[in-house]
């Protein structure tokens, strides 16, 4: 058994009893003072270690601490971006119920998940919910009026020509003076153009465009949008007819199918 | 020489604590290397090293935490001078004694120090103590024994006695 061979000596004693009074000293005085003692044997005695630590531990610290919180940024970022996406689907799914409720017609939710542009405009891609059927001809509106219709299928989902594409056409009527036209997306000055209106039809500023019934397409009534500026064509034979779409299709993220 | 190497060892101590020790620390326990020199100087350099290396740690820590100045020197200093006492009754070179003696007096010194910085209220401290101490007394017991077992075998050349 490797035991120590000598008891603590008179010599021990005395460097103990120093220590315990330098402590008890230290420790019995006023709060100022310990921090001055303390600030001052950092500065001289210890200072050595100061220098060390500080070289040593700080950028180690710092870079862990760095990276933490950068991780940290990022988890809050993105849950900040999560609770913002699922404020506006809350508010966006409660408009949508209002209108789904106020509507006289079953109307199938569908969200979109995708858009695609050819030659002649938007395109979207909807995903009925609750497994419905859509199919080719199926009037698509939002809840502020009409979007589009479906032209074709893709397995569950549907492809709806909006408003925004040159090869929809759709016959509305100007609600206030019945005027009948056929409306159409005008790419270049980015409205939907209402032409066949004749020019002795009167035709007021701001008025409501709706869906005439007419073509067997889309139901009659269901508005489009408002007229924003009113024209003679150079033929003077109809107006020229310019409409701001209701719908902000560049934006539409859920849609109702009009179901039979 | 010795002292040299003791203030060479308080160094690379507390530069430990202030870099590996937070990422070495299992479920918030952390080893107290510190104390655990203490100890070692305790018991292998009398009651002369461990008092002196205690008030050095000490002081150092102190500084650290100048309000309670004083308090880590003077229990370290106790810490060291019990752990010379010890050494001329125990098995000094045994490893198992060795964690035992470093489980009791760190248990010992958190339970002061607790009793201490909550104005003397025992169940403050002993609430206090629970929390940190255990398994801070457990972790230091396992690693300062290991790390003296092993350190020395890293170094060719080296006596495979860390203290003849």
């Amino acid at each position: 058994m490797r035991t120590g061979s000598e008891r603590p000596t008179l010599a021990d004693w005395a460097i103990l009893a120093g220590a315990l009074v330098l402590c008890i000293g230290l420790l019995s005085t006023s709060r100022a003072t310990r921090i001055t003692a303390a600030r001052y044997l950092r500065d001289t005695l210890f200072r050595p270690y100061q220098l060390v630590l500080a070289y040593g531990s700080c950028p180690v610290d710092a870079y862990g601490e760095i990276e933490t919180l950068r991780e940290k940024l990022a988890t809050a970022v993105l849950e900040r971006a999560a609770v913002a996406e699922a404020r506006s689907e809350n508010a966006r799914l409660r408009e949508m119920l209002a209108f789904a409720e106020r509507s006289p017609r079953r109307l199938v939710p569908a969200r979109i998940v995708g858009r695609t542009q050819d030659r002649f405009g938007e395109t979207l891609i909807a995903e009925p919910a609750g497994g419905a059927r859509p199919y080719p001809g199926q009037t698509v509106v939002g809840v502020s009026g009409l979007v589009g219709c479906v032209v074709g299928l893709q397995g569950e989902r549907c492809l709806v020509r909006t408003l925004r594409n040159g090869a929809l056409q759709v016959s509305a009527r100007v609600a206030e003076t019945r005027s009948v036209g056929l409306l159409h997306w005008h790419a270049r000055e980015g409205r939907l153009a209402l032409t066949g209106v004749p020019i002795q039809r009167p035709v007021p500023d701001g008025a409501e465009v709706i869906t005439s019934g007419e073509g067997m397409v889309f139901p009659p009534g269901l508005p489009i949008g408002r007229i924003v500026s009113v024209a003679d064509d150079s033929t003077a034979l109809v107006k020229r007819i310019r409409v701001a779409p209701h719908m902000e299709l560049g934006r539409v993220e859920e849609v109702f199918l009009i179901g039979e | 020489m010795i002292a040299l190497r003791y203030i060479l060892a308080s160094f690379v101590v507390l530069l430990l604590e202030g870099t590996v020790v937070n990422r070495i620390a299992v479920g918030g326990a952390r080893p107290d290397l510190g104390l655990a020199l203490v100890v070692y100087a305790g018991l292998f350099h009398r009651v002369r090293g461990g008092v002196l290396v205690g008030l050095l740690i000490g002081l150092l820590r102190g500084c650290a935490e100048p309000e309670w100045m004083g308090l880590e020197a003077l229990l370290l200093s106790l810490v060291g001078f019990v752990a010379g006492v010890a050494s001329t009754t125990v098995n000094r070179g045994h490893p198992l004694v060795q964690a035992l003696l470093l489980a009791l007096l760190l248990g010992a010194h958190d339970l002061v120090r607790a009793f201490v910085v909550t104005s003397a209220s025992l169940p403050r401290a002993l609430g206090f103590w629970w929390h940190s101490a255990p398994p801070a007394a457990v972790y230091t017991a396992f690693l300062a024994p290991l790390a003296v077992w092993l350190l020395p075998r890293l170094w060719p050349g080296r006596s495979r006695h860390v203290h003849a």
